[in-house]
């Protein structure tokens, strides 16, 4: 079974172990891995946490597919996403 | 939201109230609880599944941060299936139609006839009737072989019988008796015997005891083949007499002359009566005297209406006929006659080709009598 996120490190040469991964699908879902806990949810907004950092989502119909303990899945019409 | 609902396991939505939701949630995924398509509304207000197993410590977490749940619902093929059991109006629904087919199952309700050809299916189920197989009857009532043997020797026209019970049907399979001449009708055959005079030409015994032979002379009517062989213990035993034997046939056509003959001719003097007739009553009858002394009357009904009235007219013709004597010899009209004779042999002979033909003529007392015979050859 390929590791998405193993290749794409691999291709880029980053460290196999980081922070967190991010995903965007087409700007209609988001999918993270390694966030530490939610901040803000609504359906404009949904803001998270991860290490070292805050991870910001902005769009429409917002809402959160799956919420486990260390990943989560955005639905909804992504518009921005930031990094702090 | 879909997903959710069609899915396999039993899935519950909560709906909850409160404050500092984000919270909440975050404590509820740090212990272990997956949560599903989260939505939060503006009126403080949240949405959210989760598995049916974490539903305890959910409500644990929940009473903690003082948040009320507004709604439950549970979703799934599980939930499904346990609420079923639930359900005491299907379940006994279930349970009264098990029951029902259980007990159908215990009677016949049909009689399925096969094989039967010259016997009708009324007859063998009237049979069965009298054997104790009606409608309604229970399995465990019907012996099969029983009933077979029963069946066999109430009707003597069946040889075989197979009977079983396929669901709520009796299957009855038989076998009619054939039919064989040689058994069933000894002593009723009757001889083969010719159908025309003639002379016998050739003879192929197919069955029984042969009376004549080639060159005979055999009469219309006469005895060819008797019915029964004699075997070699000398037994008479009675068969059907078959032939096929040829012959020259002569096919007679007669005609007659008298010399002095009485005719009745007609006039042509005629008289039309009509009377009316009503439900075969007479209504009206015409009084019209009839002046001739000889005379013949030739009667025609006609419907005047054949839907309301029954009114009929039968009308009379009223011919006037003469007789008179007529004194004609035989030799003036001789080849007339032969060949009237000729044709009603032709006739017999039935577009057979001849192979020879002749006339006599025999006389006395002024009649004259002409015999024509045209020889063929075909069947007896």
């Amino acid at each position: 079974m390929i590791n998405f996120f193993g290749e794409l490190k691999k291709e880029f040469k980053l460290p196999y172990v980081s922070d967190y991964n991010l995903i965007n699908i087409t700007g209609k879902a988001l999918y993270v891995e390694g966030h530490t806990g939610l901040m803000t949810l609504s359906k404009e907004l949904i803001s998270f946490r991860v290490k070292h950092g805050v991870i910001v989502v902005e769009g429409c119909g917002l809402s959160l597919k799956e919420l486990s303990e260390n990943t989560l899945c955005i639905e909804g019409k992504i518009k921005k996403t930031e990094v702090f | 939201m879909k997903k959710i609902i069609f899915e396999f396991n039993h899935n519950k939505k909560y709906k909850i109230k409160g404050v500092n939701l984000e919270k909440c949630f975050n404590n509820l995924i740090k212990n272990k609880i997956k949560l599903k398509n989260v939505k939060k509304n503006d009126d403080n207000t949240a949405e959210f599944y989760i598995n049916i197993e974490s539903e305890k410590k959910l409500k644990q977490n929940l009473n903690k941060f003082n948040i009320n749940i507004l709604q439950e619902k549970d979703f799934g093929f599980l939930f499904f299936i346990k609420s079923l059991f639930f359900r005491v109006g299907l379940i006994s629904a279930c349970f009264i139609s098990l029951v029902m087919l259980f007990v159908s199952q215990m009677f016949v309700f049909k009689i399925e006839i096969y094989g039967n050809e010259n016997i009708s299916k009324n007859e063998i189920i009237s049979c069965l009737n009298n054997l104790g197989v009606t409608s309604f009857t229970p399995k465990n009532s019907i012996n099969l072989n029983d009933l077979e043997s029963n069946l066999l020797e109430s009707m003597p026209s069946i040889s075989l019988v197979s009977i079983i019970t396929k669901g709520n049907s009796l299957v009855v399979n038989l076998q009619e008796k054939v039919i064989n001449d040689e058994y069933q009708n000894v002593g009723n055959f009757t001889p083969l015997k010719a159908t025309a005079s003639g002379k016998v030409k050739s003879i192929k015994l197919i069955q029984g005891t042969l009376c004549v032979k080639v060159g005979d002379i055999v009469k219309e009517g006469d005895i060819l083949v008797e019915p029964y062989i004699i075997d070699s213990s000398g037994n008479k035993k009675s068969v059907k007499a078959e032939a096929e034997i040829t012959a020259e046939i002569w096919c007679e056509g007669r005609a007659t002359h008298y010399d002095n003959a009485i005719k009745t001719i007609k006039t042509g003097n005629v008289i039309i009566k009509d009377d009316i007739y009503f439900l075969g009553l007479p209504i009206y009858i015409s009084k019209v005297e009839i002046p001739y002394a000889e005379y013949e009357v030739n009667k025609k009904v006609t419907n005047l209406s054949t839907t309301l009235i029954p009114i009929k007219i039968e009308r009379s013709f009223i011919e006037e006929t003469k007789t008179v004597e007529e004194n004609v010899p035989f030799e003036d009209v001789k080849d007339k006659v032969i060949e009237e004779a000729k044709n009603l042999a032709l006739e017999k002979a039935k577009n057979n080709s001849a192979i020879d033909e002749y006339h006599t003529v025999t006389s006395n007392a002024g009649v004259t009598q002409v015999s024509y015979v045209v020889v063929i050859v075909g069947n007896l």
